[in-house]
C-alpha cells in the first residue's frame, strides 16, 4: 500500500502543468490603519487559485482576465479580509483593518478546519503565543493551566521530563492520555514537536468533536498544527536562549550528633537496650572529625552530590521561510539541551522540520513534510530508564556519618560500599538515543468548486538504541591498599535496538457549498488506516576484565544474554461527517465512524461511533440583532460516543493481543550428563477471554459561547457528563485459578464537571493588552466494576473517586500506655507515640477493614490565565495557573526517618515528634509518630494523618521583551531583533513544608525554577 | 487523467494490512499439548523455582535479619493482604492450573507420544500438583480443591474444601506418581523428579499433617529404595560439592551462567563486612545455644559447656553452620570481640581493621553471629549465590521416620539407628562407631522427642524447615514471643563475660531464656507472634472480595 501511495505522489509532483496566461495588470499598495506598508498580504482571485503577494514595499502588480469581473480577496494574518471587486481601473491601493474578533478565527477540527463561531462541539484552541511563548522545552508543559478542561501534572523537573495530561478527567481505567494529533496524522507524544514550530494547539473535549477519531477519541484529541509559509514571506529567523534552572524546593537533614542521638531514640524504642552509638562517641564526634575526618565523618551528601545549585538549559531555533504563490516552504532547525544538578545527567534534542507547500495548477495541491527528531537521554549508571540509581534518592538518604572521600582523595567506602559520589564519577552510565524519522505528503485534488479529495501518506520510522554500563567499584583503603568492599557487584553491560513503524493513510472526500445564501453544507467521508510494529532486540554482558570498554565483546562469553520480541497492531476505519447551517443561524452537525481494530477477535472487532451536535447564534436572531453590549451568543448541544482500544497488559504495558491465549516460554534447568542444563517451559499465564471489545465514552455537553462589548469580552462555558461503560479491567477473578488477571469488558466510571474562559481583549492607543482565564472541574466516580478493587493506597472501585486515598482514620497519637490497653490497636507492638486508628467496624481491632475513603488525590478546580500587553517594541507576559482542590500525601523524605533502617533524619520532625524524653505536654503537641522502626509500617501506613491540602497557586511564566524598530536595522539587512527576559515557576503558594514543592513526586528530582535571557534576530 | 490517477490512490489506500494480526513472539494456545515436545514443555516449566521451596528461614527463630527487623510472622503483622502470603498462594495455583490443563489436553498428543513417556510426564504432572496442595494445606488449612480446568464462571461458585478430603487427594495422587516414575535417570538423561520424591513429599505431608502411619511408611519406602545416602560432609553437602550427592532427593538447580541467582545484596547481607559484606542475615543466640556439647547433653547440662569458649566441644554442625570465632572466613579472621580491633587476614597477608567487630563498624553483626552453613570463598569473590535449592534430602527422611515412629509408640531399633545416622555423619564418622559421636540410646518417648526436636533444629537450619516445626508443635507461639538477642554494645560489654555471660537456660522444648542476663545481652528486637490466628495463613482478601463463599480463616 504505501508504495502505490508513493509512487501515485510522486507520479503527480512530476505532472505540474503550466497555467494559462492573462491581459490586463493591476498595482497598488496596501497598508494598514496607521498607513504603514503591509508586506506579504495575499491578493487572490476568489474562485481561482491565482494571486499574488505584496512586496516588502506593500507594492502589488497582479494580472487580470481582460473582460471578466473579478472580485480579489485581501488577506493577511491578523487583520481583516477584504474583498474588492476592482472596476476598469488599473490602480488600487487598499487599508486593511486590524482582526480583533476571536470568533472569525478558524479552528482546526477532526479532518478539516471550521470558523470558530460555527463550531457546535466543546473545542478549545491556543496559538502560537500561548505555546512557544511559555519558554518550555517540552509542548506539554506549556499546556498547564492554559486551557479550561486540561490537567496537566508533573512530578519532576529533570531534564527532558515532560507532563502527563488528562482531558476532562478520567476517562478508564487504563490509558487516559488524550490522542495526539500532529498536522493531520497521529503521533506518539506531543513532546516530538518543537515548541516554537507550533502555530496552534486545539483540544477537542467532548465527544461530539472527539467521535470523529472513534476508538482512540474518549480520552479527548489535541490537535496540533505546525506553522507553514505563507504566500510573500520571506525570512531567516534565529534564536539563542540560555536558562538556568534552580530547585524550587530543597528538603533539609539533621546534623551528624543529633542523627546519632535520634537513632539510638529509635532502636531503644523498638527494643534494644541502647542504641549503636556511646553517648561519649557522640559528644566527642565533632572534635573526633576534626582530628581524624576519615573515621569520624561529617557529610553533607547533597552538597557532594548535587555539585550544582543551578542546571544550564539551553536552546537554539533556526527557522527559514520562504513563500512565493507556488511553493511555500518553513524549515526549522531546533536544538534544545538541559543539565541536572549533578553530573552526566543530560537531555539534548533536535528538531528538524520541513513543511512544504505546492501548488501544481488550480485543481492540485500537494503538501510535502519531513520531519526528524532526535533525543539523547543521559543518565548515570542505572539511572535511566529505570531510575533504580537516584542521585536525588542518595543525596537525600545518606546520613552525615558515612564519609565519601577520603582525606586522600580516595573515594571512601561511604556505607558499605553504597557510595553514590562514587557511583556518579566511576560507576558507568546509561544512555538512550531515539531517533523518529517521518514525513507526510498530502494530495489535494479539486476537481469542481466545493469538491476537494485528499489523500495522505504518512510513514513514521522510530529507531531507538539504549546502552546501559554499569561498573563495578572497587575502593582503596585510607592505608593506600585495594579494599574487598565493592559498590555494584558486577560490571554488566546491556545494549538495546529497537525499530517501530507506523503508517497512517487517508483518502478523504469533502464537499462544501452555499446554496441561496442561507443553506450552508459541508460533507466529509474518509478512509483511514493504521499499522504500527514494534521489533526489539537486547544483549547484554557481564565479567568484564576491565572496565573501560563498554562494548559487549570485551565482557565474558559465559555470562551473556540476550533477548528478542515483536509485535504489531492495525486499525481500519471509515467515517462520515454532515454539517448543516441554516444563514450561520441554526446549525446541526452529526459523524459517524466505524472503527476496526487487530487487537480483538475478528467477530467483536467492529464498533461504530456516532455523535450530533446542534448549535444556535441567538444573536444572529433579529430582537438581539441591534443590541449593542452583546456581539455573539451561541448556544450548543452535543452528545456523542468515543471509544479506547488502548489496552493494557497485567504489567501496564500495551496489549496487542489482548484476546489470545498464548504460551509464554520459560528457561527451567535440570541435571543432565553432570552439569546443569537449560530447558524450554511453557505456559498460559493469563487467562484469555475472546469476546472482548471496546470501551465507550458517551459524553453530553452543552455550552454557550459569548462575546460582549464589541468581541473585547469573551465567554465560553461547558457542563458535561460523560460515562465510560465496558471499560476493560484486568477484573480480579479469583486467584485460584492460576492465571494472571485476563482483560475483561466490565467497569463503568461517570465523569462530571464544567469549565469557564473568560477573555478580555482591547488597545488603548498604542498599548494592546488582553487578559485571560480559565476555571474547570472534573470529578471521577467509579461505577459497578463487578466487585473488582484496585486496592493499594489509592483505591478504584465501585462508588469511590478515581484513586481515592484509602486508609484509616486516624486520631492523634496515643500519649500514654493506659490509653492503648484495650484500645483497638493495629498489631501487638503498639505504645505511646504511635497513630492512634478508628475502628471504623467497631470489631474490638484495626484491621484492613478499617480502611476507608479518604477523599480525591486528583487534582480538582484548576484553573489558570494569562496577561499579556505590548506597547511599541516592548511586550510583557504572565501567566498563572494552580489547582484550588486536591489531598496530597506528605512526601516521606521530609516525614519519615530512617529510610532503609539506615537514612537521614528530617530537619521538618525535629521537636515535632513524640518522644519519651519529652514532657506530656509536648508530646500533646506532637505532629510526628514516635521515632521506630518496627511501628512506621503501622504508623506511616495510609491515614488521615498523612493527608493535605495539595491545592496550590503557581506564577507559571513571566517575559519581558524588546523588539528594536526596523528602521534602525533595516541598512544592515536585518528585518528584526528581539531580545526578552523570561523565568518560569518562580513562585508558588501552597500549605506544604517549605521543604517540599508541591508538584513534586517522592523524592523525585526537583521541580525547578527557570530564569532565561534570549535574543531573536530575524533577516 | 487526475481523477484516474485520484481513484488508483484511493484503490491503494484501501488495499491494506490485514487486521487479522497474531502474536510473533509467543505461542498460541490453541493447538498446544498436540506432540511429545509440547507436553514436555509444559513439564519443564513447573521445574522453576517459583514453584519449589520450604518456607523463609527468617519466620523461625534459627534467624534474624538487622535491617529488616522483622516480618509479618514474627511481628504478628500477617493480614489478609499480605503480598508474601498472595504470591505464595497465587504460584502454587498457577502451577496446580498447568497441570490441570496438561492433564486435560494431553491426550492431543496421544498419537505421536509413546505412551510410557505420557505416563511418566502424567506422573510428574501429578505429583507437582500434589505438592502444591501439600503446601497450601500445611500453610492455610481448608482450600479450594480444583482437580480439572475450571471456566471462569464457574469459578466463583467454589468453596474451600476439608483439610482431610485435600489431604486425601494429595496421598492418592502421590501414589499415583509413586507407581509410575521411575527410581532414578540415567546420566545422560535430563534428571526430573523420582519416585523417590514422590516418596519424600508423602512422608513430609504425612509428617506436617500429624498422619503418623503414612509418614512413618512412606520414609521406610525412600530408606529401602537404596538408592539416597548420606552426604559423607554435612559442611560440603550445602556448597557447589554436594550439588550432585546422593543424599539430595529434591533439589532445584540454580546457576548464574543461566540467569537464575541471587545478586550482591543478598550475598553481602551474608557475608562478613571484612569479605565486603554487610554481615546483617544473621544466626541467632537461640539458634547456636540449642547445638548438643560433644557429650550429647544440651549445653545446660554438660559439663564440657564454657560460655567465654562457646564453640568448644560442640556438636561439629555448629562451626559447620556458625562461624566459629577466631579461625579464618572468606580470608580474614573473624573476630568481632570488641577490642580486636585489627585482624589477620590470610587473603592479603597483613593485619587488616576489623570491621566484623562493633567497636569499629557500628553494623557489624548484632549478635556476633555470621552463617557459614552454605557458604564458601566464592560468595565475596562472585558477589553471587547460585547454590541449587536443597527441596528435600534423605537426612530429612531418617529424621521423619523417627519422629513418626516415636508418636506411633514404635521405638525400636530402627528408630534410634535413623537418628544415629543423622548424628554420625555430622560427626564425619559411622554410625557404628559410638565412642565417636554421642549416639542416642534412650528409648523413653518423651526423651527421645526432645533429642529428634533438637536433631531436626540443628540439622537443618537456613534450608526453611524450622518454621513448619514451630507450627505443627505450636512451640511458635513460645518460640517467637521473646526478645531477639545479641552482644551488648562495645563500649557496655563486660570483657569478662565475653562473648557470653553465662550459661544460657533452656526449657523442655528446648528454646533459650535470656531474661536472666540484664544487660550482659542486649535486645535488639521484639518477637510477637500471635498466637490467636497466626497458626493458619489468612486466606489472600482478593478471593473473599470475587468469591464471597471462600471462608477466612479465625483471627483475619
Amino acid at each position: 500500500m504505501r508504495q502505490k501511495i508513493l509512487l501515485g505522489c510522486a507520479w503527480l509532483l512530476a505532472s505540474m502543468g503550466p497555467l494559462l496566461a492573462q491581459v490586463r495588470q493591476l498595482t497598488g499598495k496596501v497598508t494598514d490603519e496607521g498607513a504603514k506598508d503591509l508586506p506579504g498580504v495575499s491578493i487572490v482571485i476568489k474562485g481561482t487559485q491565482r494571486g499574488t503577494v505584496t512586496d516588502t514595499n506593500g507594492d502589488y502588480t497582479l494580472a487580470l482576465p481582460d473582460g471578466e469581473a473579478v472580485t480579489l480577496t485581501f488577506s493577511f494574518v491578523g487583520y481583516q479580509s477584504q474583498d474588492i471587486t476592482p472596476g476598469s481601473q488599473t490602480k488600487l491601493n487598499v487599508t486593511l483593518k486590524q482582526s480583533d474578533n476571536a470568533l472569525s478565527e478558524v479552528v482546526v477540527v477532526g479532518y478539516g478546519t471550521q470558523k470558530k463561531k460555527d463550531l457546535t462541539g466543546a473545542i478549545s484552541s491556543i496559538g502560537a503565543r500561548d505555546v512557544g511563548g511559555r519558554q518550555t522545552i517540552q509542548v506539554s508543559d506549556a499546556l498547564q493551566g492554559s486551557v479550561a478542561g486540561v490537567s496537566v501534572t508533573r512530578s519532576s523537573g529533570a531534564p527532558g521530563s515532560g507532563s502527563s495530561i488528562l482531558i476532562r478527567g478520567i476517562t478508564t481505567i487504563g490509558t487516559n492520555s488524550p490522542l495526539v494529533i500532529v498536522d493531520g496524522v497521529p503521533v506518539a507524544s506531543i513532546d516530538n514537536v518543537n515548541p516554537g514550530d507550533v502555530e496552534n494547539i486545539t483540544v477537542l473535549k467532548d465527544a461530539a468533536s472527539a467521535a470523529i477519531y472513534g476508538s482512540r477519541g474518549a480520552a479527548g484529541v489535541i490537535l496540533v498544527t505546525t506553522k507553514r509559509a505563507k504566500s510573500g514571506q520571506g525570512s531567516l529567523e534565529y534564536t539563542y536562549e540560555y536558562g538556568v534552572q534552580r530547585a524550587t524546593a530543597t528538603p533539609e537533614y539533621v546534623g551528624v550528633q543529633d542523627y546519632m542521638r535520634y537513632f539510638n531514640e529509635q532502636a531503644v524504642n523498638d527494643g534494644a537496650s541502647a542504641g549503636p552509638f556511646a553517648d561519649a562517641y557522640i559528644a566527642s564526634y565533632l572534635d573526633s572529625n576534626r582530628v581524624n575526618p576519615d573515621h569520624f565523618p561529617n557529610t553533607d551528601w547533597q552538597k557532594a552530590i548535587l555539585t550544582r545549585k543551578s542546571a544550564p538549559r539551553q536552546r537554539h531555533d533556526l527557522v527559514f521561510t520562504m513563500g512565493t504563490g507556488k511553493t511555500k516552504t518553513k524549515a526549522s532547525l531546533g536544538y534544545a539541551s538541559s543539565g541536572a544538578f549533578y553530573d552526566n545527567r543530560s537531555y539534548d534534542r533536535y528538531l528538524f522540520r520541513v513543511n512544504n507547500d505546492m501548488q501544481v495548477n488550480d485543481k492540485i495541491s500537494v503538501n510535502l513534510d519531513v520531519f526528524y527528531k532526535r533525543t539523547a537521554n543521559k543518565g548515570n549508571a542505572n539511572e535511566l530508564p529505570s531510575s533504580a540509581f537516584n542521585p536525588i534518592y542518595e543525596a537525600r538518604i545518606m546520613p552525615p556519618i558515612y564519609d565519601d572521600v577520603y582525606q586522600n582523595g580516595n573515594f571512601a567506602v561511604g556505607k558499605d560500599g553504597r557510595n553514590p559520589l562514587a557511583q556518579i564519577r566511576h560507576g558507568g552510565f546509561s544512555r538512550g538515543l531515539y531517533n523518529q524519522i517521518g514525513g507526510r505528503m498530502q494530495f489535494n485534488y479539486k476537481p469542481v468548486n466545493g469538491l476537494t479529495l485528499t489523500a495522505l501518506v504518512a510513514p513514521v520510522f522510530d529507531f531507538d538504541k539504549t546502552k546501559y554500563f554499569s561498573k563495578q567499584i572497587r575502593f582503596t583503603n585510607p592505608d593506600g591498599t585495594v579494599g574487598t568492599v565493592v559498590n555494584q557487584a558486577r560490571t554488566v553491560l546491556s545494549e538495546g535496538r529497537s525499530e517501530g513503524v507506523t503508517l497512517n493513510g487517508q483518502v478523504l472526500v469533502n464537499y462544501a457549498r452555499e446554496f441561496n445564501n442561507a443553506h450552508s453544507i459541508d460533507i466529509l467521508a474518509g478512509f483511514e488506516e493504521n499499522y504500527r510494529s514494534l521489533e526489539s532486540l537486547g544483549a547484554s554482558r557481564s565479567g568484564f576484565a576491565l572496565t573501560g570498554f563498554p562494548y559487549l565483546n570485551s565482557g565474558s562469553t559465559e555470562l551473556r544474554d540476550n533477548s528478542g520480541s515483536a509485535n504489531e497492531s492495525g486499525l481500519h476505519s471509515f467515517f462520515g461527517r454532515l454539517q448543516y447551517n441554516f444563514k450561520s443561524k441554526y446549525f446541526i452537525q452529526g459523524n459517524l465512524r466505524s472503527d476496526l481494530s487487530s487487537r480483538f477477535a475478528s467477530q467483536y472487532r467492529k464498533a461504530v461511533y456516532p455523535s450530533v451536535s446542534a448549535g444556535w447564534t441567538v444573536s444572529e436572531e433579529q430582537f438581539l440583532k441591534s443590541t449593542r453590549w452583546l456581539s455573539f451568543l451561541k448556544l450548543r448541544g452535543s452528545w456523542g460516543e468515543a471509544g479506547n482500544e488502548r489496552l493494557l497488559d497485567k504489567d501496564g504495558n500495551p496489549a496487542y493481543y489482548p484476546y489470545m491465549a498464548t504460551i509464554d516460554f520459560s528457561t527451567a534447568l535440570f541435571y543432565q550428563n553432570g552439569g546443569v542444563v537449560p530447558l524450554t517451559g511453557g505456559a498460559q499465564q493469563v487467562y484469555a477471554v475472546e469476546n472482548i471489545s471496546w470501551e465507550t465514552s458517551r459524553t453530553a455537553d452543552i455550552g454557550l459561547d459569548a462575546s460582549f462589548l464589541n468581541d473585547r469580552l469573551t465567554l465560553a462555558a461547558d457542563y458535561y457528563k460523560k460515562t465510560t461503560t465496558n471499560i476493560l479491567l484486568p477484573l480480579d477473578i479469583p486467584l485460584y485459578m492460576g492465571y494472571d488477571k485476563p482483560n475483561q469488558n466490565a467497569g463503568t466510571l461517570n465523569v462530571r464537571g464544567w469549565e469557564l474562559e473568560l477573555g478580555w481583549r482591547d488597545r488603548m492607543n498604542k498599548l494592546n493588552y488582553s487578559v485571560s482565564a480559565n476555571l474547570s472541574d472534573a470529578k471521577s466516580t467509579v461505577g459497578d466494576l463487578k466487585g473488582t478493587e484496585f486496592r493499594g493506597d489509592q483505591i478504584v472501585r465501585n462508588g469511590s473517586q478515581y484513586n481515592e486515598w484509602f486508609g484509616y482514620i486516624s486520631n492523634g497519637l496515643f500519649q500514654t500506655v493506659d490509653e492503648i490497653k484495650g484500645a483497638p490497636v493495629l498489631n501487638v507492638t503498639t505504645k505511646p507515640g504511635d497513630v492512634r486508628y478508628v475502628d471504623v467496624n467497631q470489631d474490638g481491632k484495626i484491621t484492613t477493614d478499617d480502611k476507608v475513603l479518604l477523599g480525591g488525590a486528583l487534582p480538582r478546580y484548576l484553573y489558570g490565565g494569562n496577561l499579556r500587553a505590548d506597547y511599541e517594541g516592548f511586550d510583557v507576559g504572565v501567566t498563572f495557573q494552580g489547582v484550588a482542590k486536591k489531598l496530597s500525601r506528605l512526601s516521606s523524605e521530609v516525614t519519615q526517618p530512617f529510610a532503609e533502617a539506615f537514612g537521614n533524619m528530617p530537619s521538618e520532625m525535629v521537636g515535632k515528634f513524640w518522644s519519651n524524653n519529652n514532657t506530656p505536654d509536648q508530646n500533646l503537641r506532637a505532629t510526628y509518630p514516635r521515632l521506630s522502626r518496627t511501628s512506621n509500617a503501622a504508623n506511616y501506613a495510609l491515614s488521615d494523618y498523612w493527608l493535605l491540602s495539595g491545592a496550590y497557586f503557581r506564577l507559571k511564566n513571566i517575559t519581558m521583551g524588546y523588539t528594536l524598530k526596523q528602521d534602525m536595522l533595516k541598512k544592515t539587512g536585518v528585518q528584526s531583533l528581539r531580545l526578552y527576559l523570561s523565568a518560569n515557576d518562580v513562585f508558588s503558594l501552597s500549605k506544604f513544608p517549605k521543604y517540599l514543592d508541591p508538584e513534586s513526586g517522592s523524592y523525585s528530582y526537583p521541580i525547578v525554577a527557570t530564569f532565561m535571557a534570549g535574543a531573536t534576530i530575524r533577516f | 487523467m487526475k481523477k484516474t490517477l485520484f481513484l488508483m490512490l484511493l484503490a491503494g489506500a484501501t488495499s491494506c494490512h490485514t487486521l487479522d494480526l497474531n502474536p510473533l513472539s509467543e505461542a498460541s494456545t490453541g493447538t498446544f499439548y498436540s506432540n511429545q515436545t509440547e507436553l514436555e514443555l509444559a513439564v519443564n516449566d513447573l521445574y522453576r523455582l517459583a514453584f519449589w521451596g520450604n518456607d523463609n528461614e527468617l519466620f523461625s527463630d534459627n534467624e534474624w535479619h538487622r535491617g529488616q527487623l522483622t516480618n509479618a510472622v514474627i511481628g504478628g503483622t500477617m493480614n489478609a493482604d499480605d503480598a508474601g502470603v498472595q504470591t505464595f498462594w497465587l504460584n502454587s495455583y498457577k502451577a496446580i492450573a498447568r497441570v490441570n490443563s496438561f492433564i486435560a489436553n494431553k491426550e492431543r498428543a496421544a498419537a505421536n507420544t509413546p505412551a510410557a513417556v505420557m505416563l511418566r510426564l502424567e506422573a510428574e504432572m501429578r505429583l507437582i500438583r500434589a505438592y502444591q496442595y501439600s503446601r497450601l494445606v500445611t500453610h492455610f488449612g481448608d482450600v479450594p480443591l480444583l482437580t480439572a480446568p475450571v471456566a471462569l464462571a464457574e469459578s466463583y461458585g467454589i468453596a474451600r474444601r476439608n483439610q482431610a478430603e485435600v489431604l486425601q487427594f494429595v496421598f492418592d495422587e502421590l501414589d499415583f506418581a509413586i507407581a509410575n516414575l521411575p527410581v532414578s535417570y540415567g546420566a545422560s538423561e535430563t534428571k526430573r523428579l523420582t519416585k523417590g520424591a514422590a516418596l519424600a513429599i508423602k512422608a513430609r505431608t504425612a509428617l506436617y499433617t500429624g498422619k503418623w502411619q503414612l509418614a512413618r511408611d512412606a520414609s521406610k519406602a525412600v530408606m529401602d529404595l537404596g538408592i539416597y545416602a548420606l552426604h559423607s560432609s554435612y559442611s560440603q553437602l550445602f556448597l557447589k560439592a554436594g550439588e550432585t550427592s546422593k543424599e539430595l532427593i529434591i533439589s532445584v538447580p540454580r546457576d548464574e551462567k543461566q540467569q537464575v541467582f541471587n545478586g550482591a545484596g543478598y550475598v553481602q547481607d551474608n557475608i562478613s563486612r571484612n569479605a565486603g559484606g554487610y554481615g546483617a542475615q544473621l544466626p541467632t543466640r537461640d539458634m547456636m545455644d540449642a547445638y548438643e556439647c560433644t557429650d550429647g547433653k544440651p549445653i545446660d547440662e554438660s559439663a564440657l559447656y564454657d560460655p567465654k569458649a562457646p564453640f568448644k566441644n560442640r556438636d561439629p554442625r555448629l562451626t559447620a553452620t556458625i562461624v566459629e570465632f577466631n579461625t579464618q572466613w572468606l580470608g580474614y579472621n573473624y573476630m568481632p570481640h570488641p577490642d580486636s580491633l585489627t585482624v589477620f587476614s590470610s587473603k592479603e597477608n597483613r593485619r587488616v581493621p576489623n570491621k566484623d567487630t562493633r567497636a569499629v563498624a557500628a553494623f557489624a553483626s548484632f549478635t556476633g553471629l555470621l552463617w557459614k552453613k552454605g557458604i564458601d570463598q566464592t560468595w565475596p569473590d562472585r558477589l553471587v549465590e547460585d547454590n541449587d535449592a536443597i527441596v528435600i534430602r534423605y537426612a530429612e527422611m531418617l529424621l521423619t521416620y523417627a519422629e513418626a515412629k516415636i508418636e506411633l509408640g514404635e521405638i525400636d531399633e530402627s528408630v534410634l539407628n535413623a537418628v544415629n545416622l543423622v548424628r554420625a555423619r555430622a560427626y564425619g564418622v559411622s554410625v557404628d562407631q559410638t565412642a565417636a559421636y554421642p549416639a542416642i540410646a534412650v528409648t523413653n518417648a518423651a526423651a527421645l522427642r526432645k533429642v529428634l526436636r533438637r536433631e531436626r533444629r540443628v540439622e537443618f537450619p537456613r534450608e526453611g524447615l524450622r518454621y513448619m516445626d514451630l507450627i505443627r508443635w505450636k512451640l511458635a507461639e513460645k518460640a517467637l514471643s521473646t526478645p531477639v538477642v545479641g552482644l551488648p554494645d562495645p563500649a557496655a560489654q563486660n570483657r569478662a563475660k565475653w562473648p557470653f555471660p553465662g550459661v544460657t537456660p533452656l526449657d523442655d522444648d528446648g528454646l533459650a531464656d535470656y531474661s536472666g542476663f540484664g544487660t550482659d545481652v542486649k535486645a535488639l528486637s521484639q518477637r510477637s507472634f500471635d498466637k490467636s490466628r497466626q497458626y493458619l495463613w489468612p486466606i489472600p482478601a482478593v478471593e473473599r472480595r470475587v468469591n464471597p463463599n471462600i471462608t477466612q480463616n479465625a483471627g483475619y
